[in-house]
């Protein structure tokens, strides 16, 4: 039995689903052993049910207060009456063009180089900033909020009950947005992050280089006319003076993310030719189905024969529906973009074009 | 993470931090549940983390058949995390108590998703004090029964030489071995990612290994 019992497969040990405890005698043993010490296993939530007094004790705590406790909790009522009705009001001064309000999460941050209490008022035209020890947070209107972390500068562009705008000079900022599309964004110096209902992080350092990545939702990142349209688990990566990135999957193998990097911002000059040529050709090697997406975004940032191997690449992946032609993509026909698009999966353009039309550029 | 979990955390989130009423929040999140959950399956896991955290927004607001249901679930893991420190006889009642000390603080945790780590700590925590507080101090036994005789003798020395390993390696093992929790679950409900009780199962069974050799060599 000794040898038996101490021979544990850690598969087995790691999830006893994972193999046939009748079939092995060494994973039979150690399954002995678990019916062995059941015996000490906890008695089912039926058998040791919470104590009344469980509940009773939380209202014991405020009925069968002392009377001093009892005065005390009449103060602390009108505390929070007062104060309730001050947060209300400051509510309804958030909201209304002038400002928003915040809440200190961590350190000391500072607006305007002040430094800011618990509870915070930001005024529009006022920065917002953080060292590398303080956080803070911004109640964006009724609609959501944003976190700004760790040595990030923010400035309160525009602040509406229903909508806003911030602009990251430097640092990071998580948003949660719960309006509908294109009610928040976030400028920096090389695009403006564009919110469509989601959750994402949005980094930018000193020298103007960052990321964006998307956590839930789909953010778009526009500059010149020219977007990015970033969905769940994807990022763009920003260069100081650059167009947005082209999106990818956090997944991607480093090799494709490496190629794309050269194509979205590498060098652009004759002896850099064929690097750039060696890097779309690995792209277009590496790429899987599900990148398909940066493929398509692709088709809007090249032409000439490196447009025409983006086509043959995203072909392959996903085959161009009818009425895409070869020919019409490689003249940059804009609908038959679209249309390819709605065959890669995502939402149809009638989606994404149609935020725009609801929510018109301000 | 499959999208519909993540569209069932977002509502979690959401109705959270928007200060939707008592109620509204849940069966907000749950028609935002079922109108996204159309395209895809969530693992176990990340269903079970999803009713977690639904529980705990309504256990917040009183919902006693919520906290209840928080404790069916949780009640094996802190009944194994005491198993691990206290005598045997003493862990269902403290069972309880650490429950009453999580509703009592349910208000003070900030992250719904750090539950069971949260819940660990205070049942961690009631096991020292039980230590501390106790004037004739009595620790878990060392000496561990000979491994031969009844069924019962057998099991204690196994629960004894179990032990006697190192706390981490101690509480995953007994989660495992006593409380039936297969890793993934282990990993679940404590907060410890997935390779941290990989590594504290294989290596505390390394462990166990030779102390269950020595009491059987002994035989």
């Amino acid at each position: 039995m000794k040898d038996d019992l101490l021979k544990i497969k850690d598969e087995y040990l790691w999830d006893p689903k994972s193999a046939v405890a009748d079939r092995d005698p060494d994973v039979a043993e150690i399954a002995a052993l678990e019916r062995s010490l059941s015996r000490f296993r906890a008695p089912g939530a039926e058998s040791l049910p919470l104590p009344e007094a469980l509940w009773a004790d939380r209202g014991w705590q405020t009925a069968r207060a002392s009377t001093w406790r009892g005065s005390l909790a009449i103060a602390a009522v009108l505390v929070l009456t007062v104060g309730g009705v001050w947060l209300s009001l400051g509510r309804k001064y958030i909201g209304d063009g002038t400002g928003w309000q915040g809440a200190r999460i961590a350190g000391q941050p500072h607006v305007d180089s002040e430094p800011v209490a618990a509870w915070f008022r930001l005024r529009t035209g006022q920065i917002l900033e953080t060292d590398d020890a303080s956080r803070a947070r911004i109640d964006v209107g009724n609609i959501g909020e944003v976190e700004v972390g760790a040595d990030s500068q923010v400035k309160l562009l525009e602040a509406q009950a229903e909508s806003g705008s911030l602009g990251l000079d430097h640092g990071t900022i998580t948003a949660l947005i719960w309006a509908p599309p294109r009610r928040f964004m976030v400028q920096t110096a090389t695009a403006t992050a564009v919110d469509l209902g989601c959750e994402y992080t949005l980094h930018v350092d000193a020298d103007g280089n960052g990321w964006l990545r998307v956590s839930i939702g789909w953010v778009a990142f526009e500059k010149g006319g020219q977007e990015s349209f970033v969905p769940v688990d994807a990022m763009a990566l920003i260069r100081h003076g650059a167009r947005p990135g082209t999106p990818f999957y956090e997944d991607a193998s480093p090799t494709f993310r490496s190629a794309l990097e050269e194509i979205d911002f590498g060098t652009v000059g004759p002896s850099e030719v064929e690097e750039r040529k060696t890097a779309l050709a690995t792209l277009l090697e590496q790429a899987r189905k599900r990148d398909a997406i940066t493929l398509w975004h692709l088709l809007g940032r090249t032409d000439g024969t490196e447009l025409a191997q983006v086509f043959d690449g995203l072909a392959k992946l996903v085959p161009p529906p009818s009425g895409v032609t070869r020919n019409g993509i490689l003249a940059g026909d804009g609908h038959m973009r679209d249309t390819w698009w709605d065959a890669l999966g995502l939402r149809d353009t009638g989606w994404w074009r149609g935020w725009k039309r609801d929510f018109p550029e301000r | 993470m499959t999208d519909t979990a993540r569209q069932i955390d977002f509502a979690r989130r959401i109705v959270e931090k928007a200060g939707f009423q008592p109620g509204m929040e849940i069966a907000w999140a749950i028609s935002q549940a079922e109108t996204t959950s159309s395209s895809s399956d969530p693992t176990t896991a990340e269903r079970e983390q999803a009713e977690d955290r639904a529980d705990i927004v309504a256990a917040r607001f009183g919902d006693r058949a919520a906290f209840g249901r928080l404790y069916a679930r949780y009640l094996p893991m802190v009944h194994g995390l005491l198993l691990a420190r206290v005598p045997r006889e003493e862990a269902e009642d403290l069972v309880q108590e650490v429950f009453m000390q999580a509703l009592r603080k349910l208000s003070t945790l900030r992250e719904p998703g750090a539950f069971g780590g949260w819940l660990a700590t205070i049942a961690r925590n009631r096991a020292h004090d039980y230590f501390r507080r106790s004037r004739s101090r009595e620790d878990l036994p060392d000496e561990i029964p000979a491994a031969k005789g009844s069924a019962d003798t057998r099991a204690l020395a196994a629960l004894a030489a179990i032990r006697r390993l190192p706390e981490a390696y101690r509480e995953t093992l007994i989660l495992r071995l006593v409380e039936g929790m297969s890793g993934p679950e282990i990993a679940t409900r404590t907060g410890l990612t997935p390779g941290s009780v990989r590594v504290n199962l294989h290596r505390g069974m390394a462990q166990l290994r030779e102390i269950l050799g020595e009491i059987l060599g002994k035989e």
